[in-house]
């Protein structure tokens, strides 16, 4: 069955025969924007199961283990994002007199914005990295032009919104009401893949998917006060602060309408790119958020690797293939913790979600960065330095290499000799960079008159130089192992023997020259007693 | 002889295209975002289409972006290999790292219709940043 089909019987099981009738807009409250109005023929589309399940998916993921107050849903931040978008809309009409500004614009927008997260599955991202590789999704992105580019959440929603189910769906809400008469679903999955109806149109999309779009006004204050870190910010001001203006950075394009920030809003968004600093810092990427993300990983690979169906249950007697993307969208958090019931105790899968779910989660053993790893000594011989470089570049880019990543853990975990350990009970956590880089495409214009001067983001704030120094001095690939403190001593030291070894096995010339440095700080002196005990020299 | 099956992958491009610049002498640009239009603009030629296999670009955005390329670049920073000689924030130096990295981990994985694709290709992305 193609992954198109999957999608649109899953999207038809989520979706009721018959939209509601709503005779009127609702008004909710919302801890970050207080009042927000949902049309009735959103609110429509907000009492599917489809949409409802959204409620059941944490915006951060895990965080809630090292932040418990990060229990802010996905549910919640569509709901903000839609309001964001139309709030932008409304400055932007307030402007200018264009004749495109219109109510099927607006709506399109909203709707947009209201979905854009529609294809999110348990635990939002980490996930989204997982099926991310799988084959199904791989293949759909690279023969489909459109999706270039593009990851594999906004694919998914794409698919959602123009599958055969949700166009029916929506016909019929187009006959109910005729607000959304003329608003085509192709158009508004399109501003979620980044694609505008045309060039004048191209601020839709930037108000849905762009540099400083909707989603990032909302989940930078909504992230941060859930998590309950003091950021300040002035969306306010932001938001009165957009404008449409033709720039044509693109080589060979036509010029476009898009949507840009004047100069009154530079101190606002210099906030937001500081919020954004902050937030990758302390919450995004804490060593236990990233435990989590490993052991969740782990866990799926375990049930795809072993051939596991995953969530036994009368609907699916024999679970749901997790290699196959369609089926996440089946998936919220909370089956992860029902999972538990299904697993016996002593299995590898019992042993992660029962670790996950009681906070026994994986603790570092080895922190590896350029950081820990080149020495003073080190940095006086440019070609000792060089050759580091070489070796950790080479590491790095394993992120991109599961399947050797994947050999690397067992053979440590095979030299550790700890007969009860798998390969799923260790990780290397190699985190993407913080992505900042769209921001700083964001087009400002720093002119005061009438003529605008439009520059990029990144020529007026140095952002490329925050992320060099932020993965430089804070961007650790962490080694993961179980809460076991023998079991991570012995860890340690099977590590370092298939690291550092010169011509190991599964990687020619490849070794890491690990330092002491480079071993987890509470248990470095043990490592180090062992390392003596056994009459070895692994760290330098 | 490498196998033919082998695409260059993360930031083994920017290696391979680096390893021909000058290594001590600074090249002079802007910023990164230089190297992303510069590889972005050879991507659009066929013939590099087999070194491009496993980058994609989006191009719906305000410039053409690469999560491939943009991941590639941090690695390059993250290590050292390419770095800026402050304060002037427009000297980039490359280290002897990419160098060592692309004759012991890449260079033995090309072929030699491979290698001379990239020689285009460096010399290509050398002209299109010296020229910013």
């Amino acid at each position: 069955m193609s992954i198109s089909t999957q999608v649109d019987d899953i999207v038809g099981s989520l979706l009721p025969s018959k939209p509601n009738k709503v005779s009127k807009s609702k008004y909710i409250n919302d801890p970050v924007w207080g009042t927000i109005e949902i049309k009735n023929y959103e609110l429509a589309i907000v009492d599917t199961p489809l949409f409802q399940r959204l409620r059941y998916i944490h915006q951060t993921g895990f965080t809630f283990f090292t932040f418990p107050t990060a229990r802010h849903t996905r549910f919640e931040h569509s709901l903000g994002v839609m309001h964001i978008a139309g709030r932008m809309f409304h400055t932007l009409k307030a402007k200018h007199q264009h004749s495109y500004l219109d109510e099927k614009s607006y709506a399109r927008i909203r709707l947009a914005a209201l979905l854009h997260d529609i294809g999110h599955s348990a635990f939002s991202h980490t996930t989204e990295e997982f099926y991310s590789g799988l084959k199904d999704i791989k293949d759909l992105i690279k023969s489909d032009k459109k999706f270039e580019g593009r990851g594999a959440g906004e694919v998914l929603s794409y698919m959602i919104i123009t599958s055969r189910s949700f166009r029916a769906f929506f016909e019929q809400l187009k006959t109910m009401y005729p607000a959304i008469k003329s608003v085509t679903l192709e158009d508004a999955a399109g501003l979620i893949i980044g694609k505008a109806k045309s060039e004048k149109s191209s601020f839709e999309r930037d108000i849905v998917s762009g540099p400083i779009d909707a989603d990032k006004l909302d989940y930078f204050p909504r992230d941060g006060k859930a998590a309950g870190i003091d950021i300040s910010l002035d969306i306010h001001r932001l938001i009165n602060c957009v404008e449409i203006q033709k720039t044509d950075f693109n080589d060979n394009s036509p010029s476009r309408n898009s949507l840009v920030i004047n100069r009154r809003g530079y101190n606002a968004l210099q906030q937001l790119l500081f919020a954004r600093a902050t937030l990758t810092a302390s919450v995004y990427h804490h060593h236990k958020v990233r435990a989590c993300d490993c052991m969740i990983k782990n866990l799926m690979s375990a049930y795809v690797e072993n051939g596991k169906g995953f969530g036994e249950s009368v609907a699916y007697p024999s679970g749901l293939s997790l290699d196959q993307t369609p089926n996440f969208m089946l998936l919220t958090d909370y089956d992860f913790r029902s999972e538990l019931r299904n697993v016996a105790p002593g299995e590898v899968y019992h042993r992660l979600l029962h670790g996950l779910f009681n906070r026994k989660l994986f603790k570092r053993i080895l922190k590896i960065s350029y950081q820990t790893l080149v020495t003073e000594k080190d940095r006086d011989n440019e070609k000792r330095e060089g050759e580091i470089q070489a070796l950790l570049g080479e590491f790095y880019n394993l992120r991109n290499q599961p399947a050797i990543r994947s050999k690397i853990v067992e053979a440590i975990v095979a030299e550790s000799g700890i007969a009860s350990l798998t390969k799923y009970d260790m990780g290397i956590d190699l985190p993407h960079k913080p992505n900042f880089n769209k921001a700083g495409d964001a087009p400002i214009n720093t002119s005061d008159t009438k003529t605008p001067q439009i520059v990029h983001l990144k020529n007026v704030i140095p952002i490329d130089d925050w992320i060099k120094g932020y993965q430089r001095f804070f961007g650790h690939v962490y080694v993961f192992g179980p809460q076991d403190r023998s079991h991570r001593i012995k860890l340690a030291i099977a590590s370092a023997k298939v690291l550092t070894k010169k011509r190991n096995n599964i990687y020619k010339q490849f070794y890491l020259p690990l330092t002491y440095e480079s071993i987890a700080d509470d248990i470095r002196e043990d490592v180090r007693k062992l390392e003596q005990k056994l009459g070895l020299k692994l760290f330098r | 002889m490498a196998a033919n099956s082998y695409h260059p992958i993360g930031d083994e491009l920017l290696v391979a295209v680096f390893n021909s610049f000058p290594k001590k002498k600074p090249l002079k640009f802007k910023d990164e975002s230089y190297i992303m239009q510069a590889f972005y603009k050879a991507s659009k030629k066929n013939k590099y289409s087999s070194l491009f296999r496993n980058y994609s670009f989006d191009r719906d955005g305000i410039t053409p972006y690469s999560r491939e390329i943009a991941e590639g670049i941090n690695i390059l920073h993250q290590t050292s290999m390419l770095g800026k000689m402050n304060p002037t924030f427009s000297f980039h130096f490359i280290s002897s790292g990419v160098e060592i990295r692309f004759k012991r981990f890449i260079e033995p994985k090309l072929t030699v219709g491979q290698k001379k694709l990239l020689g285009e290709l460096s010399k290509e992305i050398k002209s299109s940043l010296i020229s910013k």
